[in-house]
C-alpha cells in the first residue's frame, strides 16, 4: 500500500480496494464540481404492502454482496438493524456492507456474530461504538477497512456515488401502505427522520418497516412515498425506553460545571451573543449546562436568538418556548420534549443531514452558526480534536457533526476536562485526528483555556475580561505532569479504519490495536 | 522485612488500585490495568520507587489498577507495604 | 501572623481517589483535606500516607492547604507524623476542650518544622466540639500564636450538650456568638460550620447570611459548586472596602492622633479596628 503525508502531517494511503484515495488538504481547499447526481426512475403504482420483511428482501432481488443501510435515529433502543440482519444471515447471503448512519452498543453482539460468520464484509459510514469498536480494531476481521464519516459527509458520499447502497432500510415510527412516513408519531416516536433521506432518495430499493400503521396518508411526510419500493410492519421497531430519555439533566459534576461556565464566560466576551445569534451545543453533560447559561444570559440581556440547532434537548426547546430563540433546526432528538416540540411546534423543524452539513450542495446550516460548543476526546497542541478513538487507539465513536459544526461556526469551543482519570486529553499528537486545528477557536478546561494563535481578536478580549487563558503548550505540560505522557498503542501495519473529511479527503487513518491489559515485571535478586 | 501478605484498596473501586504484595524470594511486580499499553511501564517504575523508598528488594506485588494517579498508585503500595511489613498490626478497632 | 481570606473551606475526604487532585481548581479560599469524620477507622493509615503523597504532587494552585487531622488522644500524632511538610499551611484540630491539646500540637508543629526544615510557620484552627471547650475557649487561642481562626461543630457540641438542630439555629446563638466575639478580640477570624446538604443551595445561602451577620468569616463546605455562593456572601463590599482604605490612609497620617475625622465624623476606634482587619485579609 502506498501512503502520502497529508496537509496535517498524517500518512494516509493513496487507495484502498481499487478506490483512489484524496488525501487531506485543508478545512476548506477543496470545491466540488457544480453537477448533479441523478437517480433512477421507476413505475410505482403497485401494492407496496408486503407480510414480512422477508417478502421485502425477496421482492427487491437481495443477492450476495449488496450494500444495506439504515438511520440510528432508535439509538439503543433500535430492533430494525438486528432483525433484517437475523433474516438476511438466515436466508444464506453473505459478503454484506453495512452502510447505517451510525452503530449502537445494543447491535454489536448481532454484529460480531455475523461478521465472524461472513455475512458483512465490510462497514461504511457512520462509525462503530462498544465492544464492536473494539473487536474490529483489534482483530481487523472485515475486507476492507471501515469510512468514518461526518453527518455531512454520509450525504457528500451517497450523493456522489461512492457509497452505493442496494437497500435503504428505514426504521419508521409511522407510515402509511404507500411508504410516506415520519419519525413524530407512534409508540416508537424517535422525532426526526433526517439520517434517511439521503438513503431513499439514492439508494436502488427503499423498504420502510413500521410498528405503526396508519392510514393513507401518513402526515408529517418526512420521506416520501416517491422513494419508497415496499412497506412492512412489524410488531415493534425498538424500545421506547432507549430511543429517546424520559428528560436529558444537566451535569451535577463540579469539573463539568466549571468547565461549562468558563464556556460561557468565553462566549461573553467574543461578542458574539446578540440579537439574531445561532447556536449549537451537543448533547452531553457540559453541552446541556452550558445551553442554560446561555438561555439564563440572554433571558436577562433581552436578547433573542435567530435559531438553534441540535442534538436537541429539553433544554434548548425551553428557549423556544421561553421567547429568547426564534426558531430550532432539529437533525436529532434526544428527549420526549424535544419530540413533542417538534410535532407540534410550528417553528421548530427537522431537516436532512444534507441540509444540515453537506457541503456539496448550494449551502448547508451548519455555516450560519455562530457558536458551536463540542466535546473530544482528545486535544492537541496545534488544536487538532480527535472524537472518534480514546487514547488506546480503539476506534469507538462517530464524527457525528462535528467536522461539519467546527467548519461551519464563527467561533468553535471544545469543552473537555484537562485529563480523564489517569488519560492526558491535551496532548502532543491526538490519537486520531477527526477534526483539524485550523477550524477549532477555543478548548476550555478546568486548569485553563487555550485559545488558537489564529484567533488574536478572541485571545485579547478573553483577556481584557481576566479568563484563566494559558496556552496549549502549558495546559498539555500541565496535563503531562499529572498524569505522565503515555506511550501511543501498540499497532500492527493494518489499516482498520479511514477518517475522512467532510469533503472526502483522508484526513486520518486507524492502525489495528495489539491491546494489553496486563504484563508481569520480574527480577531476580 | 516482608512478613505477611498486605494488602490495599478494593478490586471494584473506579480511579482507584488494589495493591497486594506478598513475602517472595525475588522481585515481581504483576500488574492488571486498561491502560497496560500506554502506562504499563510507567506503573510499574512508580511501584519499584515505592518498594525503594522502603529498601525491598523481594515482594511479589499484584497491582490491579483503574485509571488512578500516580501519588494514589503509590499511596496505595505504602499502605499495602507498610501493612506487610507489620505496622498496621496496633490499630484498635 | 500571616493574614488570608477564609471566606470558604471545601472539604475532600482523605480516602477520596477521584477529587483530591481536582480540589484546587475551584478557587475555593482553603481546601480541607479531611483525616477524621469522613475516613472509617479502617482506613485512616491509607488516608493519611494518600494525604502525604497529594500533598507533595497535587497542584492547588492558590488555595491554602488544610488538613484535619484526628484527636491528639486518638490518631493525630500519627497523622502529622505522616503529613507534615512544606506545603501544609494549617492544621484544623478537633475535639479542642482545652488548652493542653493545642500547647501539645504547638510543641509537636515546631519539633517537625524543625526536623523537615520547613520553611514557615504552620498555623492552627481549633475545633470547639462540646461545652467545656467553649467555656475554655478564651484559654486555647491564648495557647499558641499559630491560631488563626476558631470554628465550631455545630452537630457535636449540640450532641454533647444534649441539644438538638433547627433549621433557624437558635439553639446556637451563644456557642456561634463567644466564638467570634473571642476570635475578634484576639485578631482571628471566625469560621462557620459546615454545610453539608450538597444539593441545598438556597439554605446554604441563608445559613451563611445569618454568619455573615454574627460576625463570621466564613464558612466550611462540601461541594465545590457552593463555593460562589459563599463568596458571595462572605466577600466584604467594594463599599467597606473604599470606606476602610479611607479610613487606613488617615489614620497612618497620625497614628498617635486623639481622635480620627473622616468626612467630619469622628471614626470610633472599632471601626478603626475593623477596617485594619479587613485589609488585612483582602489581597
Amino acid at each position: 500500500m502506498e501512503f502520502v503525508e497529508n496537509s496535517i502531517g498524517r500518512l494516509v494511503p493513496t487507495e484502498i480496494d481499487g478506490r483512489k484515495l484524496k488525501p487531506f488538504k485543508g478545512a476548506f481547499a477543496f470545491k466540488p464540481k457544480k453537477r448533479r447526481s441523478a437517480f433512477a426512475l421507476e413505475f410505482a403504482a403497485r401494492e407496496k404492502l408486503l407480510p414480512s420483511i422477508k417478502d421485502a428482501i425477496e421482492a427487491v432481488g437481495f443477492e450476495d454482496g449488496m450494500t444495506i443501510s439504515f438511520h440510528h435515529h432508535l439509538r439503543e433502543g433500535d430492533y430494525v438493524l438486528n432483525m433484517v440482519l437475523d433474516i438476511i444471515a438466515k436466508m444464506g447471503f453473505k459478503d454484506i456492507t453495512l452502510a447505517a448512519s451510525s452503530l449502537f452498543n445494543s447491535q454489536s453482539e448481532h454484529l460480531i456474530k455475523y461478521i465472524k460468520e461472513g455475512v458483512i464484509t465490510a462497514i461504511e459510514g457512520g462509525s462503530l461504538r462498544g465492544k464492536l469498536g473494539a473487536y474490529v480494531t483489534t482483530k481487523n476481521p472485515l475486507k476492507k477497512p471501515v469510512f468514518v464519516r461526518s453527518h455531512g459527509d454520509r450525504v457528500r458520499a451517497i450523493k456522489t456515488g461512492e457509497v452505493k447502497i442496494d437497500v435503504a432500510f428505514i426504521a419508521a415510527p409511522t407510515a402509511d401502505e404507500y411508504g410516506n412516513c415520519n419519525g413524530v408519531e407512534g409508540k416508537s416516536a424517535c422525532g426526526p427522520l433526517t439520517y434517511s433521506h439521503v438513503d431513499a432518495h439514492y439508494a436502488d430499493n427503499t423498504v420502510v418497516i413500521t410498528d405503526n400503521l396508519v392510514p393513507y396518508p401518513a402526515t408529517p411526510i418526512t420521506i416520501s412515498q416517491e422513494y419508497v419500493d415496499y412497506v412492512v410492519k412489524v410488531d415493534s421497531i425498538g424500545d421506547p425506553a432507549k430511543i429517546v430519555s424520559e428528560s436529558t439533566v444537566i451535569t451535577k459534576d463540579p469539573v463539568s460545571l466549571l468547565i461549562a461556565k468558563r464556556a460561557m464566560k468565553l462566549i461573553e466576551s467574543s461578542g458574539l451573543l446578540k440579537d439574531g445569534f445561532t447556536f449549537q451545543a451537543g448533547a452531553g453533560g457540559i453541552s446541556l449546562a452550558v445551553t442554560k447559561y446561555i438561555h439564563d444570559y440572554i433571558k436577562k440581556e433581552n436578547i433573542v436568538g435567530n435559531f438553534g440547532m441540535g442534538g436537541t434537548t429539553k433544554y434548548l426547546v425551553k428557549m423556544l418556548e421561553d421567547g429568547v430563540m426564534r426558531k430550532i433546526l432539529t437533525v436529532q432528538a434526544f428527549d420526549l420534549y424535544c419530540i413533542k416540540s417538534l410535532k407540534e411546534d410550528y417553528r421548530h423543524t427537522e431537516i436532512s443531514t444534507s441540509l444540515y452539513a453537506n457541503i456539496f450542495s448550494k449551502g448547508c446550516a451548519v455555516n450560519k452558526l455562530d457558536i458551536v460548543v463540542l466535546g473530544a476526546t482528545e486535544v492537541d497542541t496545534k488544536f487538532n480534536v480527535n472524537v472518534n478513538t480514546h487514547s488506546d487507539g480503539l476506534l469507538l465513536h462517530p464524527t457525528g457533526g462535528h467536522q461539519d459544526t467546527a467548519a461551519g461556526a464563527k467561533l468553535t469551543i471544545i469543552t473537555a476536562p484537562l485529563k480523564r482519570g489517569r488519560i492526558p486529553v491535551i496532548v502532543e499528537d491526538v490519537t486520531t485526528v477527526t477534526t483539524p486545528g485550523e477550524t477549532v477557536d477555543a478548548v476550555v478546561t478546568e486548569r485553563g483555556i487555550a485559545i488558537n494563535p489564529r484567533r488574536n481578536d478572541l485571545l485579547e478580549a478573553a483577556k481584557r475580561k481576566k479568563l484563566p487563558v494559558k496556552t496549549i503548550e502549558e495546559l498539555k505540560n500541565e496535563a503531562y505532569k499529572i498524569c505522565g505522557k503515555p506511550n501511543p498503542p501498540k499497532t500492527t501495519e493494518e489499516i482498520i479504519g479511514l477518517i475522512e473529511y467532510r469533503d472526502g479527503t483522508i484526513i486520518d487513518v486507524v492502525r489495528q490495536v495489539k491491546k494489553n491489559t496486563s504484563g508481569i515485571f520480574e527480577k531476580i535478586i | 522485612m516482608i512478613k505477611k501478605i498486605g494488602e490495599s484498596g478494593d478490586v471494584k473501586s473506579k480511579n482507584d488500585v488494589y495493591v497486594k504484595i506478598e513475602p517472595s524470594d525475588k522481585l515481581v511486580i504483576k500488574v492488571e490495568t486498561p491502560l497496560f499499553d500506554l502506562f504499563g511501564e510507567k506503573i510499574t517504575e512508580e511501584v519499584k520507587e515505592v518498594l525503594d523508598e522502603f529498601n525491598i528488594k523481594k515482594a511479589f506485588v499484584t497491582v490491579i489498577e483503574k485509571n488512578a494517579l500516580d501519588f494514589v498508585l503509590q499511596a496505595r503500595v505504602e499502605d499495602a507495604l507498610r501493612n506487610a511489613l507489620g505496622e498496621r498490626d496496633e490499630v484498635q478497632t | 501572623m500571616k493574614f488570608r481570606l477564609r471566606r470558604s473551606g471545601l472539604y475532600v475526604s482523605g480516602t477520596d481517589t477521584k477529587k483530591m487532585v481536582d480540589c484546587g481548581v475551584y478557587g475555593a479560599d482553603s481546601v480541607v483535606l479531611d483525616l477524621e469524620t469522613s475516613v472509617p477507622t479502617s482506613q485512616k493509615s491509607f488516608a493519611r500516607i494518600l494525604v502525604k503523597r497529594a500533598l507533595k504532587k497535587v497542584n492547588f494552585y492558590d488555595s491554602e492547604v488544610t488538613v484535619r487531622i484526628n484527636p491528639i488522644e486518638t490518631f493525630g500524632e500519627e497523622d502529622l507524623h505522616e503529613i507534615v511538610q512544606n506545603k501544609l499551611n494549617v492544621v484544623m484540630i478537633p475535639e479542642v476542650s482545652n488548652n493542653k491539646t493545642i500547647k501539645r500540637l504547638d510543641s509537636l508543629l515546631s519539633d517537625l518544622e524543625d526536623e523537615r526544615s520547613i520553611t514557615h510557620k504552620i498555623s492552627i484552627i481549633p475545633l470547639i466540639e462540646d461545652a467545656i471547650g467553649l467555656l475554655s475557649v478564651e484559654k486555647i487561642v491564648e495557647a499558641s500564636e499559630r491560631i488563626v481562626a476558631l470554628t465550631l461543630d455545630a452537630d457535636d457540641y449540640l450532641l454533647s450538650i444534649s441539644g438538638s438542630r433547627t433549621k433557624n439555629e437558635g439553639e446556637l446563638i451563644y456557642a456561634k456568638s463567644k466564638i467570634v466575639s473571642v476570635a475578634k478580640a484576639y485578631g482571628c477570624q471566625a469560621i462557620d460550620s459546615v454545610f453539608l446538604d450538597e444539593n441545598d443551595d438556597e439554605g446554604l445561602y441563608k445559613e451563611s447570611l445569618a454568619a455573615k451577620r454574627m460576625g463570621f468569616d466564613g464558612k466550611r463546605i462540601v461541594n465545590p459548586n457552593h463555593i460562589e455562593i459563599v463568596h458571595r456572601v462572605f466577600t466584604p463590599s467594594l463599599e467597606s472596602i473604599e470606606r476602610a482604605k479611607r479610613i487606613m490612609s488617615e489614620y497612618k497620617k497620625n497614628p498617635d492622633r486623639k481622635y480620627l475625622f473622616l468626612d467630619g465624623e469622628i471614626v470610633r476606634k472599632a471601626e478603626i479596628e475593623s477596617a485594619k482587619r479587613l485589609l488585612r485579609g483582602v489581597f
